[in-house]
């Protein structure tokens, strides 16, 4: 087997409420390969959002490893980890998160920015991934002039702008209508079986969850199958 | 994220919001104008009194005529008979360093050929060496020469405004005879324009412009017998540089005192001491200006912090999306505390335009001399960035610390 994109061993996280210990994650072992389509369930409350942020960098471990591309995150520091982030992880958001003062192209080139990438790369880059999402003609636009299906598209291309190693969608269609929510998933589809792009997705939707390749149910912070 | 990009989306971010930008832009605006203001009138007013001693002479120490109250003077023609020529040996020869001595008398006098109102005319008698004492060029025609003294030639010499206004053209004045009480004299000079502002020196380059200059002794012998009292108005005693000024004064003072019979009738003014006073005066009009600007810029830079906390609030979303996708705390930062630094310059050019023109403005209505202090630019420029920067930097690190995940939660 190839060594996994991520692997967590023994994570937990606690939050503090005052004088209040809330534990949250409860010793998750979990590792996820490369050009697996991870779907990860569970209620509102298990902490599948908490997971998602600890594998999205944008949280650490009370206890337990976080290695990612074999390396152990929790040495390092707050900048580190930030372009870390910025080089190996994708995020598409429920409520989308385009910036309404920037144009399409310049939301999608956003994440290459902070990568010190040029102008002429964010440009050729961004209309590459535009096209692949279907949505060339809204090149100059600006997001409130999109649909939400649209946008969510537009987010999607920004998540790939600078190629990274996983995809963290979490609810991406739970503000889509149906026939919106289809051309997303579909477009998930086709990363994971043409690009073989590694997907985790959190979803309430069991019907999403059987296109996935793998499924990950989570309960009261442990993972349950 | 490179620094021109970083300062192109700081000026999308301004422009989202035109008005607001404004308005937090308005307190900069006027603190800098204020600075801007009060450095081309300050340099205005420095100019304005370097010109008047310049233009009154640098290097003269002039003693004037003091009033006595007329109760006194029943007393005082006993003692002293005011300045006089009598004094000018003795000045001489007493105070160190002066190199000549000019003197003038103003006279009442008509000029009947001339259709001009006689309280405009300016007819003084003057010594030969009045004009280069005094800096008057001529600029028609000759200055007064030793002859016309000790022949008593009955010739003048015309301010620039007076000859224009009477023969058209300064220049056709030149050998044009005038009627001044009942003798006629020739015009064989005329001096050339002065524009310098006098104020309150006693040297106003500007009533030579209407002056009829005659020749002491001429004016003496043919026009108006000398007065028992008060036989000049002015000395001005030459001496090598401006510094030497105030030690004349303070040797020719006991001098004058001591031929006056102790009366002090007379009063000495060296243009060092005016230079001092006005000096002095300016200083305590910079400080209150400087203060009015202070509290400006206090203004404005809490007006661009309060406005930046705010945007914080607003851009929560922005800020946790941002940091999701690759930047760091310092990328936060450095955007907030940009765009609070644009905001303070973009005010402060602004506040340069309304400080050129508000007191280029004032200069027009009130006479007030200004100039166009190119210091001041690069200094509120300087003095817009920093307060930018200082009132910026709270905001600037508040969002910074931000927890991306509360951020995008929008919290």
């Amino acid at each position: 087997m190839t060594q996994p994109l991520i692997q967590l061993q023994g994570v937990t996280r606690v939050y503090h409420a005052g004088n209040l210990a809330v534990p949250v994650l409860h010793g998750i072992d979990l590792a996820i390969h490369p050009g697996e389509y991870a779907v990860l369930m569970g209620r509102s409350g298990s902490g599948k959002s908490t997971l998602m942020n600890i594998l999205g960098l944008l949280d650490r471990p009370t206890q337990g490893t976080y290695h990612l591309l074999g390396q152990d995150i929790t040495a390092l520091d707050d900048d580190a980890i930030s372009a870390l982030r910025g080089r190996t992880i994708g995020f598409v958001f429920q409520s989308f998160h385009l910036l309404n003062h920037l144009t399409i192209e310049q939301n999608v080139g956003l994440p290459m920015e902070y990568q010190g990438a040029s102008a002429r790369a964010r440009h050729a880059r961004a209309t590459e991934l535009l096209e692949r999402v279907g949505l060339t003609h809204r090149l100059g636009h600006r997001p409130n002039q999109l649909s939400g299906g649209e946008r969510q598209r537009v987010a999607i291309a920004r998540a790939l702008s600078n190629n990274p190693s996983v995809l963290l969608a979490d609810e991406p269609t739970g503000n889509l209508d149906t026939a919106a929510q289809q051309r997303i998933l579909d477009l998930f589809a086709q990363l994971h079986t043409q690009d073989r792009l590694t997907l985790v997705m959190v979803t309430h939707d069991p019907a999403i969850g059987a296109a996935a390749s793998r499924l990950i149910r989570i309960t009261d912070g442990r993972i349950t199958s | 994220m490179s620094a021109p990009l970083a300062l192109v989306r700081s000026f999308t971010q301004l422009r989202t919001n035109p008005l607001r930008t404004l308005l937090t832009l308005l307190g900069m605006v006027f603190g800098v104008g204020s600075v801007v203001a009060m450095m081309s009138i300050g340099e205005g007013a420095q100019r304005e009194i370097l010109q008047n001693i310049e233009a009154m002479g640098a290097a003269n120490l002039h003693i004037q005529a003091r009033p006595v109250p007329d109760a006194e003077l029943g007393d005082t023609v006993n003692d002293s008979v005011g300045l006089a020529r009598a004094d000018l040996q003795t000045l001489q020869e007493l105070v160190p360093g002066v190199q000549e001595i000019a003197y003038r008398k103003k006279l009442p006098l008509n000029v009947t050929s001339l259709n001009l109102p006689t309280p405009r005319l300016a007819p003084f008698a003057v010594s030969h060496n009045l004009t280069r004492v005094h800096g008057l060029p001529i600029a028609h025609g000759r200055p007064l020469l030793q002859s016309d003294f000790t022949f008593q030639r009955r010739v003048v010499l015309l301010g620039h405004d007076l000859a224009r206004d009477a023969f058209k053209d300064p220049a056709a004045a030149l050998g044009q005879r005038l009627r001044i009480e009942y003798a006629w004299f020739e015009v064989v000079g005329v001096l050339a324009p002065r524009t310098a502002l006098g104020g309150d020196l006693p040297i106003d380059p500007r009533i030579y412009n209407d002056a009829l200059l005659i020749p002491f002794d001429t004016a003496a012998a043919e026009l108006h017998p000398p007065p028992a009292y008060g036989e000049l108005d002015l000395l001005s005693l030459r001496v090598p540089t401006t510094q030497d000024t105030l030690p004349a004064k303070r040797a020719a003072t006991p001098v004058l005192r001591a031929l006056h019979g102790g009366v002090e009738d007379f009063e000495a003014v060296a243009p060092e001491e005016i230079l001092q006073q006005r000096q002095a005066t300016q200083a305590l009009l910079n400080l209150v200006l400087i203060a009015i600007a202070a509290i400006s810029l206090l203004v404005g830079g809490i007006g661009v912090m309060n406005i930046m906390l705010a945007n914080i609030m607003e851009r929560i979303h922005e800020i946790g999306l941002r940091r999701a996708v690759g930047a760091r705390r310092s990328d936060i930062r450095n955007q907030f505390l940009l765009e609070a630094t644009l905001l303070c310059v973009i005010g402060g050019l602004l506040g340069i335009l309304l400080g050129n023109a508000a007191s280029f403005t004032v200069a027009a209505i009130i006479d007030l001399p200004i100039a166009f202090a190119w210091e001041s630019m690069l200094i509120a420029f300087a003095i817009s960035a920093t307060v930018g920067v200082i009132f910026g930097l709270v905001p600037a690190l508040r969002a910074a610390r931000i927890n991306p995940i509360q951020a995008l939660q929008g919290e």
